[in-house]
């Protein structure tokens, strides 16, 4: 086993509190011992709303010099969301390193910073599933859906729901 | 959080638990520090690493400059005491919990279900590694968890005595800080008392602190025991304490003189000396409690030792936008940093790989334990291994492309093999293709040359 670095430090010890203690409708881990720097994240969809029942899988990828840096997280395979780019990649706040603002949306105190952590981060995403932000939206078709057509878009993020759980 | 309080009778340990953890890596403090603008504190090594890609606090966001974090050796002292002493006071907890007649040997024989799940929980932390090599950390697991847990043997016979002497040693450990006597000698035996506290602790750093243990893993748990042997040992030495208690009667009797003397034999329990103006011995001296010919005395002495050494100041910024290649290792050898192994000439890497240095030496600084200048070459080793595995993955991974599928059946075979195995398993082929790669480039001279 190679010396471990402080992001690999850091990154055990999140491993560690999120084992010992995992918040209601998430699991997060290494994708495999070998590397800390890609973890599989599985999220429950918030009840409530049409994410609910759904379990949606995600791949956090972190920097070599994290947590000064913020990790990415992309959901694989992609889910219909204002704030989720088609491709997959989560488009939040928490994850933008602070300074670099291209919209000027976002308040500093609301973007990464080395003492958040992977829980934080999952909750807020939990919480974007719920409530999503259209004011700065990542995928424009689904803004437009959300505002224009509510029905077609919960149509669409059920079935997203059902291919989640494999039926 | 290390120690699980909540599930406790006292789940107000926990508080004690997070006050002592850094906000950056989520471990107890070392060498803490606190901005001077929003008092928020942090390890120094964790702000100044912050504060190298973002002039702001973490917490609050407030601006923040790296002249403005101070140290604060009273929390390291805290942290110390709490992450020598946490496992031990848990264990008492769990005592009064659970009163049980038998005393030890009861519960080792029938662990209840919650300490099973413990057991595999430490267990876990320690298959997957200590980070530091520091007494304290690894005191995260102190002796009597292990014979608790680990069920291991030779640990349980021998625990008579690590239980005879543990007590002992942290009563004195205690006393250093809680003595308080109006007279004006007492003070003066409190700083002694420190001064066995410190050099103590020291010797056991010297254990673990030959830079090859600390670059060397902590894998299998067996080795990880070996050490934890090790500072056993050292710690709960009959002899040693009664030497150390000879020691301090004798200072008090001789004074001024004692001092120095004192400061002889701490330098050869030091593996650094010339850090030692950082001890927190030293900062106590600086109080006024000391009297003023002693102090007069070791001032000089501390500036003999400071001149000696120009190395134990902090080490400034560097604009290397103003440096040439030539000048920056100018640089290196005038602050007598070692010369890196990779990339030597690259200007990036020498930038990156100063300020990493600086990091890791300032910080070093502002600690009550320094370590010696052998560890921070080791860390900055590492540093720069990472950094190149880094490069390397990128490079490879731009070899392989994108959004190929079969590339991406390579690279999710490389990321689960690691490096050095998929190194190993092509490199047949890997040979081949140079093999081939140079035959034909020898043809196509050949056909030239005709």
């Amino acid at each position: 086993m190679p010396a471990r670095s402080t992001a690999q430090r850091r990154l055990l010890k999140e491993y560690q509190e999120l084992s010992r203690d995992p918040p209601e409708g998430i699991i997060a881990g290494p994708a495999n011992e070998d590397n800390l720097f890609v973890w599989d994240c599985l999220l429950e969809g918030p009840p409530g709303t049409s994410y609910e029942n759904g379990v949606f899988s995600a791949v956090l990828t972190f920097p070599k010099d994290y947590p000064l840096s913020p990790p990415s997280l992309k959901f694989d395979p992609p889910i219909l969301h204002p704030n989720i780019y088609a491709d997959g990649n989560v488009c939040i706040s928490i994850l933008h390193p602070p300074g670099e603002d291209p919209n000027q949306y976002e308040r500093a105190e609301e973007r990464w910073s080395p003492v958040q952590s992977v829980e934080k981060i999952l909750l807020s995403v939990v919480s974007m599933l719920a409530e999503p932000n259209v004011e700065s939206g990542a995928n424009i078709d689904a803004c437009k859906l959300w505002r224009d057509d509510r029905k077609k878009f919960e149509e669409i993020v059920r079935n997203d729901v059902k291919k989640s759980l494999g039926l | 959080m290390n120690i699980p309080w909540e599930k406790t009778v006292f789940p107000e340990g926990c508080q004690l638990d997070s006050l002592v953890t850094c906000t950056i890596c989520k471990e107890p403090f070392s060498a803490p520090v606190v901005s001077s603008i929003c008092h928020h504190s942090y390890c120094s090594f964790c702000i100044r690493n912050s504060l190298s890609t973002k002039n702001s606090c973490p917490v609050c966001n407030v601006e923040l400059l790296e002249s403005q974090i101070v140290k604060v050796p009273v929390l390291e002292e805290i942290t110390r005491w709490y992450t020598f002493n946490s496992s031990r006071l848990y264990a008492l907890v769990k005592k009064l919990e659970n009163p049980d007649p038998k005393d030890s040997t009861g519960d080792n024989a029938q662990p209840k279900d919650d300490e099973i799940k413990e057991l595999v929980e430490v267990k876990f932390a320690s298959e997957l590694g200590p980070r530091k090599t520091s007494p304290s950390d690894d005191s995260l697991i102190s002796p009597s968890s292990n014979s608790k847990y680990f069920y291991i043997p030779r640990k349980l016979t021998e625990q008579p005595d690590t239980k005879k002497q543990k007590p002992k040693r942290s009563r004195k450990t205690i006393s250093g800080f809680i003595t308080k006597k109006s007279t004006t000698s007492v003070p003066k035996k409190e700083i002694e008392n420190q001064v066995v506290v410190i050099s103590d602790n020291e010797s056991v750093n010297e254990n673990f602190s030959d830079g090859v243990v600390e670059i060397s893993d902590y894998g299998s748990t067996s080795e990880y025991f070996g050490k934890k042997k090790e500072y056993h040992d050292v710690d709960g030495g009959g002899l040693k304490d009664d030497e150390k208690d000879k020691k301090i009667e004798t200072l008090d009797e001789e004074k001024h003189d004692s001092l120095i003397v004192n400061n002889n034999d701490e330098s050869n329990l030091l593996i650094n000396s010339s850090n030692k103006k950082n001890s927190l011995q030293n900062f106590l001296k600086k109080t006024p409690s000391v009297l003023p010919s002693s102090s007069s005395v070791l001032s000089t002495t501390r500036d003999n030792s400071s001149s000696d050494d120009p190395g134990s100041k902090k080490l400034p910024k560097l604009n290397f936008s103003m440096l040439s290649v030539p000048k920056i290792k100018e640089k290196f050898k005038k602050y007598n940093i070692p010369t890196p192994t990779h990339n030597g000439n690259s200007k990036h890497h020498l930038a990156a790989y100063y300020n990493q240095y600086l990091v890791l030496w300032n910080s070093n600084l502002d600690s009550n334990y320094p370590i010696s200048k052998a560890q921070i070459s080791a860390r900055l080793r590492e540093w720069e291994r990472i950094q190149n595995l880094d490069q390397h993955n990128q490079r490879l991974r731009q070899d392989f492309g994108e959004g190929n599928s079969t590339n991406n059946q390579q690279r999710k075979e490389y990321n689960r093999t690691g490096s050095r195995n998929w190194m190993n398993k092509y490199k047949d082929e890997f040979n081949e293709l140079v093999r081939r790669a140079k035959e034909s480039k020898a043809r196509s001279k050949a056909g030239e040359v005709e």
